[in-house]
This record gives structure tokens, sequence and C-alpha cells, in this order.
């Protein structure tokens, strides 16, 4: 397969397979040679449903010779994490407590790019229910980065991350608590979108913290991000989280630029106890290229880093704590080691603690929602720095050293990874960008127009 | 955390830990502990300084 094709935009294949010029088969075919050729060494994939996809594929091109064409993600390959059920597909939420699990009923997302005419090449592996990894004792094997296979690839959603940034998929949902669509991006070079709270439905995915939990897409490029929230975002009355919003077209404005937009530079995320120099050098640089583009930037004061990560890490404890509590008891060791260490902690944060951290959340969003009445969108680092050995990841990592991933989760609001930069030893570094809640069109757009003015994001590891 | 308040903390959870996991744990609580304390002092009102704490600490 040509590397053109393995590393085809959903645009470009869209607008192909529109104008009958290329046929779903063949890229889902194409896909699917590739998954079988490189993924073994890689691990991105934990269930392929080849026959699904192949089926699927031959339905879009049928529909679509009889003229039934149902937009640009009809016979496009997507993917998706293990924590998205799937009727028929075995999902596990990469744990050997749901070895055989076979749900009989698909999540909403899956449902809504499905009859968007999305393809699906199968199941992409998570670390253990969305909170652990990487483990060696896991279900399964941790997928490794295309990048450097000894780095980390990021979680909870590696096999996304894995699977965009080696071609074997056009896009990719993923769930992000508290960076895990954003990690995995950073690490891997790709780009992910964790929408506003709300506005993408949960409902069939496994959930960690209810009132952390996002679900959002992930691909190589914001625009993308974008076509998959246009078929992604709407209210879901199976999500208590959901909420109405008006139809949004995320699309259509990515080409409107950023002159004029005003972009709050969040120092407070950009210290160096959190991020490495190469992180924050790739931040300032992308400051820069803002500026550049017309935008007008400057610093804003956040509250705290340490507030945000104190709000997240006890309301995430105790929310994955309320829902695991029956089954620590009864099949504590059957938990990968790092899942059972880290939601161990659960009985050790008092009830009113958990309601402090509540506070705390509601103070940090009224704090936050004054301070981007001035701003239109944040720009931040959208990591700790480039990744880091996948062995060198402890139990309690992310308590000692938290993510600057973690506000935007505990805000609600929408939140943009994107590689911004290569560190001196060929990994990618990222930057992201926040808005205001139900504002994801914004921060699309600032990304679209990054990513018009600069070639990180099409930078590919060394893969077939 | 002392080590029988921790044990203590698990028994009543109904939770049970083998030994050769209980050093790491206890380093988790510590850590936890640090994360709980700050919660006295979160002053989210207030901008954060150059060094990423807040003013009124």
């Amino acid at each position: 397969m040509s590397a053109d094709l393995a590393y085809l935009s959903i645009a470009e294949a869209g607008r192909r397979i529109a104008a009958r010029e290329l046929s779903p088969v063949a890229l889902t075919e194409a896909m699917i040679d590739r998954a079988a050729a490189i993924d073994d060494g890689l691990g991105s994939f934990v269930t392929r449903s080849d026959d699904v996809a192949r089926t699927a594929a031959h339905a879009a091109e049928a529909e679509i010779a009889a003229g039934r064409y149902l937009g640009p993600l009809h016979g496009i390959p997507v993917a998706l994490k293990e924590a998205f059920d799937t009727a028929g597909i075995r999902t596990t939420v990469g744990s050997k407590l749901f070895r055989d699990r076979v749900p009989d009923t698909d999540a909403t997302a899956w449902v809504r790019l499905r009859d968007a005419g999305a393809v699906l090449l199968g199941k992409l592996e998570t670390t253990e229910f969305c909170y652990g990894g990487p483990s060696d004792d896991s279900l399964f094997r941790p997928a490794r980065n295309p990048w450097n296979h000894a780095c980390y690839a990021g979680g909870s959603s590696s096999g996304a991350g894995v699977a965009l940034a080696s071609g074997q998929a056009l896009g990719a949902l993923g769930t992000d608590t508290g960076g895990s669509i954003r990690l995995p991006a950073a690490y891997c070079g790709i780009t992910g979108f964790m929408p506003s709270y709300g506005l993408v439905s949960r409902a069939g995915v496994f959930p960690l913290s209810a009132t952390l939990d996002h679900v959002g897409p992930m691909a190589r490029s914001v625009e993308d991000c974008a076509i998959l929230l246009n078929a992604l975002a709407g209210f879901d009355a199976a999500d208590p989280g959901s909420v109405e919003r008006p139809a949004t077209d995320y699309r259509a404005g990515l080409g409107d630029g950023v002159k004029g937009l005003r972009i709050g530079l969040a120092e407070s995320l950009a210290q160096d106890k959190a991020v490495s120099a190469e992180g924050i050098a790739a931040y300032r640089e992308a400051a820069a290229t803002f500026r550049d583009l017309g935008a007008v930037v400057r610093e804003v004061a956040l509250p705290s880093f340490d507030d945000f990560a104190t709000a997240q890490i006890v309301i995430t404890i105790v929310e994955g704590y309320a829902l695991h509590e029956r089954d620590l008891r009864t099949r504590r060791q059957d938990y990968s080691y790092h899942s059972r260490m880290r939601l161990s902690l659960g009985p050790f944060i008092r009830a009113v603690d958990y309601a402090r951290a509540l506070r705390l959340r509601e103070a940090l969003i009224a704090r936050c929602t004054e301070i981007m009445r001035d701003v239109d969108v944040l720009l931040a680092p959208g990591a700790p720095g480039a990744a880091p050995k996948a062995a060198s990841i402890e139990a309690f990592q992310f308590f000692k050293k938290p993510l600057v991933t973690m506000p935007a989760n505990v805000l609600g609001v929408p939140a943009l990874g994107m590689p911004a930069g290569m560190s001196k030893d060929g990994m990618p570094l990222a930057v992201q960008l926040m808005g205001r809640r139900f504002d994801d069109a914004t921060v699309l757009r600032a990304g679209a127009a990054f990513q018009g003015a600069t070639a990180w994001h099409l930078a590919r590891p060394p893969v077939g | 955390m002392p080590t029988d308040k921790m044990i203590a903390t698990l028994r009543a959870a109904g939770l049970t830990v083998p030994e050769n996991e209980m050093d790491t744990l206890a380093e988790g609580v510590a850590i936890l502990d640090q994360v709980i304390a700050r919660l006295d002092g979160a002053s989210p009102g207030a901008p954060a300084k150059k060094d990423g704490k807040t003013d009124e600490r």
C-alpha cells in the first residue's frame, strides 16, 4: 500500500470518495493489509473486525454508487478505543475482569459515526479501565510508540494514538478524564480533541469519573477532528451529562484564521516542574506563530496549576473507586498492577475532602469563566514534554507530577492537543488550545490556523 | 499515615492488599495526603505567581 493512502486525511479521502475517485472497499482493504503487516510490532489493535469492515465498506460503495452519499465520513475506515461498546465485538476495557465481555449494544458515539457512513476497523488498546498502565501485567500488551518502541505512547487512549501515527486508521475515538486523548496525541504526534463536557455522548462508554469523562475524536489534523465532531456532537438522553445545544458546523469556520483572535498564554501551566524545557520552548514558539498569524497574544493569570491538579486527582480517585469498589474487594489481583494501586487509594479520601474538591472545582470554573471574558482561547503546553520511556512510568507518576492536560477536564472546556515541535531525540512535542465551554468551534479554528502555518502534524514516524 | 492506620482503613473498606504491595501503596497514600492537604490552601480566586503557586500561599 502506498504511504499516501496510509496517511490520507479524512477530508481528502472523503473528497475522493465523493468524486468516485477512491473506492471505500479499496481504502478499507488497504487499511486491513497495513494492520496485518505492521501492527504485530505496535499492538494498537486488540481486536480487528476485518469482516465487519469489509461488509460496511461494500455497503458504503453500493450506497454511494446508488447516489446515496452520506457525507465526508461515508466509507471512511476508523477505529475505537476499547472502552466503547460495540454490539457483537469483544470490549474488555483492557481488563482481565472483562476478558470475554461482548456487549449487545453500541455506544452512542459509535452509532453516530456509523450512521454517517464510517467503517469500523476494530478496537484499540486502552490502558486498563482508562486509568491503569502502562502495565506489563495488563490483559493486552501496552501499545508501542511508533516513534520509539521503548517510549510511552501516552494513555489511556494509547492504541488510538499509535494506530493514527502509524497510518492504520483515518480517525479514531478516545476518552479523556485527565488527558487521555491529548497525551497520546502529544506523545504519538497526532491531533486529539476533547470537546466541551456535555457535547458528545458517553452512553455505552466505560466510565472512569462521571463528572470528568469526555469522549472525543482523534485524527491527524484539526480538520479531520472537526469532521468527526460534526457527526458526534448532539444531545443524548442516555448520558446524564449530555447538554442540548444548537447544531454547529465545526468545519465551516476552520479557514477563517486568527487575525484579531485574543489568545491567552497559560503561563501557570508552563512551569518547569510540570513541563520540560523542550515542551516550554515549543509552547513559546507556538505563541510566536500565533502572533505572526495576527492573533493578539498576551499572558493571562490563571489560578495555580496545583489547584487544578488537586481537584482532578481527588475527584477521579473517588469516582473511579466508587465504580470499582465491589470488584476490588473480590478480584483486586485481577486488576493490573498500576490500576489496582491507583484505585486502592479510594478508601483514603474522606467524603468531606471529595466535597471540598468539588467546591474547589466550582471556584476554578467561576474564576476561569471570568478570565475567559478577556480572551477567546488559551494556549498551553500539551504534555509534560516528549514521551518518556514506558518503563519509567510509576504507579503514582501522575499524582506526583500532574499533567498539564488536567485543567481542561476540571473546567469542562474544549481542549485541542496538536503537534508543535520535535525533541532533540526525535520525539513529538505538543501544545494545547483551550476555549470557553461550548465554544469548541473557536478552538478548532485556532488549531486549523496553526496547522495551516506549520508542518509538525505532517511528520511521520519511521513505520513501514 | 502510620501503617496500622493504613491497614485499618483498607480493612474497613474490605480490601486485601498483599504485603509486597504495601510499601508502594504507602508511598501513594503519602502523595495523596499531600494532595489533600492542598485543599486547605487552595485559593482559586487568586492568580498564580510565576512559579505556579497562588500569592496567598
